[in-house]
């Protein structure tokens, strides 16, 4: 089936044009339609500019530098404007919900000035659909909360209002960046809840991207983790977390703690840091860091590859004779079925 | 904010304004008190003898307790009675009256000047931050404030009234349509000095609210074009301003009284002037209390509307 979303050979530059940086080199991914897919990473991997570079909506001095992007139309997959997009095919939610919603506008008028402006909505008809999309992520009383003004509402609720304002362009894909970082924990559950809810009922398909693979894990049916601006693998939650195929992803999960982890031990930890985007290495940017590391891997091109036995794919030089026994994370936490959000 | 939150706002900031008015004319009452010299010994003239100074001292009060003065002078003010200027001829009053016009449409013409140039100029500058137009027009800005605001008046005058003859060679007009062209050239000296001040502050609201993310989130959801600029960005951008140009209205007055004179134009500005050079202390009292109570009556305005831009605003 064709997919809803994909991404090719990303880059992304900052800095001069004769010296740029590259805070994404060749990332890419696909979502499938109804999937939750997850976007993992450390800080500086460049899971989120990946995902403001969907939207065409990158911080000021970083620009595209390649390539393609491209939204499922009428059963194929073509190359979008972002203008059109933004309007139709796309919703974001974003990190803060404290800083992303305007101060100076009323939740009801905030949550559909978008489509308002573009269908030539009324004030009446823009207000009862906010009412609407307000009841749909959950909000208590919609209507008395469509007058408010967001300095007025909690955190777990200002999230709702955003995500409410993502939904009013009836988007086919949800991308999510951080939506629960800045809540607390009670509220995450929440608004994943929520999250998966609209997913199902809507059926479009939700980018996540996090560093909590916990959420990962609950919440997504695919991922991709990235590393120094790559994605270094990809493929189903399950399978990535039970066999990881790149050292990387293995030591991101072998370092979480599960409810068996001895308590007296430190935490697993991959030696050294993530390089920034001036200092990477040539060939395998994980090879410093790697235990597996072989003279070939300084100069190896990156590429994803098929893995023999395995439907995930991987950057790994050594994929084939790097078995090794399965990870238990599955205990770690419930995939989110049932409960209601 | 809700409407009877507003309502509210609005109610407690008069009564704010109240004690701040009190202060307000016992400052201006007690400008007399401290300036050097007897004022019955000026009215009655060096040979007056003691007994004729003592008589008018009577006669004006001045025998009483400077508190009860004080009472005397808040009642005379309430009546709108200001005493007479120095040669005893005019009320000060009626020369209040006869400059306020001129004065108020001098500051109208000048406000509606600063705020299109300024809104003019810090769209431009702020379409691309440090590039070509931001630099220049920010180059002009530095020259715009340290431009002595007489000088300018002479330069228009010299160089647009005289040469062009479609303004006049300053006074005042009689029909609306000669009294606005009459405004048009101090309004423009008066407003270079003032809209550099008010470009920087919107100018850099807007580059900000562009970089927000809740500019970000909005263009995400769809909003573009003018929605986008008038609801998130200069919706955003014009609280700091607004409230600046509340402030800046003293700098606007002061400019008036400058220009005023170089235009020769019949206002409170004007009449400060002369009061001034003639020594005459009525006046001075007078019109420093109308400036006092214009400059309170707009900051009042000014927090009344970032209340209404603004719904954080809460006092």
């Amino acid at each position: 089936m064709t997919p809803v979303l994909r991404i090719t050979d990303l880059v992304l530059e900052t800095g001069t044009a004769d010296a740029p940086l590259r805070p994404v080199s060749h990332a890419g991914f696909e979502v499938a339609h109804g999937e939750a897919f997850g976007l993992v990473g450390e800080s500086g991997s460049g899971k989120s500019l990946t995902l403001r570079a969907v939207t065409g909506l990158l911080p000021e001095g970083v620009r595209q530098a390649g390539g393609t992007l491209e939204l499922e139309r009428d059963g194929a997959l073509r190359p979008y404007r972002f203008a059109e997009a933004r309007g139709r095919g796309i919703g974001m939610v974003f990190q803060e919900p404290m800083t992303a919603l305007n101060p100076t506008m009323r939740i009801g008028d905030l949550v559909t000035a978008g489509p308002r402006a573009r269908h030539g909505w009324s004030r009446r008809t823009a207000r009862s659909r906010a009412v609407d999309l307000l009841a749909e992520v959950g909000m208590p009383d919609p209507a008395a909360q469509a007058r408010m003004w967001p300095h007025q509402l909690s955190g777990g609720l200002r999230q709702r209002v955003m995500i409410a304002m993502a939904l009013a362009t009836e988007p086919s894909v949800l991308l999510c960046d951080e939506p629960t970082t800045a809540l607390d924990v009670a509220v995450q559950d929440q608004i994943l809840r929520l999250l998966h809810r609209i997913r199902v009922e809507r059926g479009l398909s939700i980018v996540f991207v996090t560093h909590d693979l916990g959420v990962v894990r609950r919440l997504c049916d695919r991922v991709a983790v990235m590393y120094a601006g790559q994605v270094v693998e990809t493929g189903t939650v399950d399978e990535v977390f039970t066999r990881p195929t790149h050292p990387y992803s293995a030591g991101l999960l072998r370092s979480m703690p599960t409810p068996d982890t001895p308590r007296d031990r430190p935490l697993a930890a991959i030696p050294g840091g993530q390089p920034g985007a001036a200092d990477r290495p040539e060939g395998c940017r994980f090879a410093p860091r790697c235990a597996h590391a072989l003279p070939a891997c300084a100069g190896l091109a990156h590429t994803l590859a098929e893995v023999p036995g395995s439907p995930s794919r991987s950057a790994c030089l050594r994929v084939a004779d790097l078995g090794g026994p399965p990870l238990d994370r599955k205990a770690l936490v419930s995939p989110l079925g049932g409960g209601t959000a | 904010m809700t409407g009877r939150g507003r309502f509210w706002f609005v109610g407690r900031r008069l009564l704010q304004a109240i004690p701040l008015t009190l202060v307000l004319l016992l400052l201006v009452f007690a400008m007399l008190k401290v300036v050097p010299g007897d004022p019955a010994l000026q009215v009655a003239g060096p040979r007056a003898s003691a007994a004729t100074l003592q008589a008018i001292r009577v006669h004006l009060g001045l025998d009483q307790p400077v508190w009860l003065q004080f009472v005397h002078y808040l009642g005379r003010v309430a009546t709108g009675d200001l005493g007479t200027t120095a040669t005893g001829s005019t009320k000060v009053s009626t020369l209040i009256a006869s400059g306020t016009p001129v004065t108020l449409v001098l500051l109208a013409v000048s406000t509606v000047f600063t705020v299109v140039i300024a809104g003019a100029t810090a769209l431009l500058a702020a379409r691309r931050p440090d590039g070509l137009a931001d630099r220049l027009i920010n180059v002009v800005a530095a020259f715009g404030v340290g431009v002595p605001t007489f000088w300018l008046g002479i330069v228009l005058l010299a160089g647009v009234a005289l040469p062009t003859g479609a303004f006049p060679i300053g006074g005042w007009g009689d029909t609306p349509a000669t009294v606005l062209r009459a405004a048009v050239l101090p309004a423009l000296a008066l407003s270079v000095s003032v809209a550099p001040v008010l470009m920087a502050s919107l100018r850099s609201g807007i580059v900000e609210a562009r970089r927000s993310e809740y500019h970000a989130a909005a263009q995400a959801a769809g909003v573009r074009g003018w929605t986008l600029t008038r609801r998130f960005v200069l919706r955003n951008a014009a609280v700091p301003p607004v409230s600046l140009l509340a402030a800046l209205t003293t700098l606007l007055l002061s400019g008036a009284v400058v220009v005023e004179s170089t235009f020769g134009l019949p206002g409170l500005g004007l009449s400060l002037t002369q009061a001034a050079q003639n020594r005459d202390f009525n006046v001075i009292q007078g019109l420093t209390l109308v400036f006092s109570l214009a400059v309170v009556a707009v900051n009042l305005v000014g927090d009344v509307l970032v209340a209404l831009l603004d719904p954080r605003v809460e006092v």
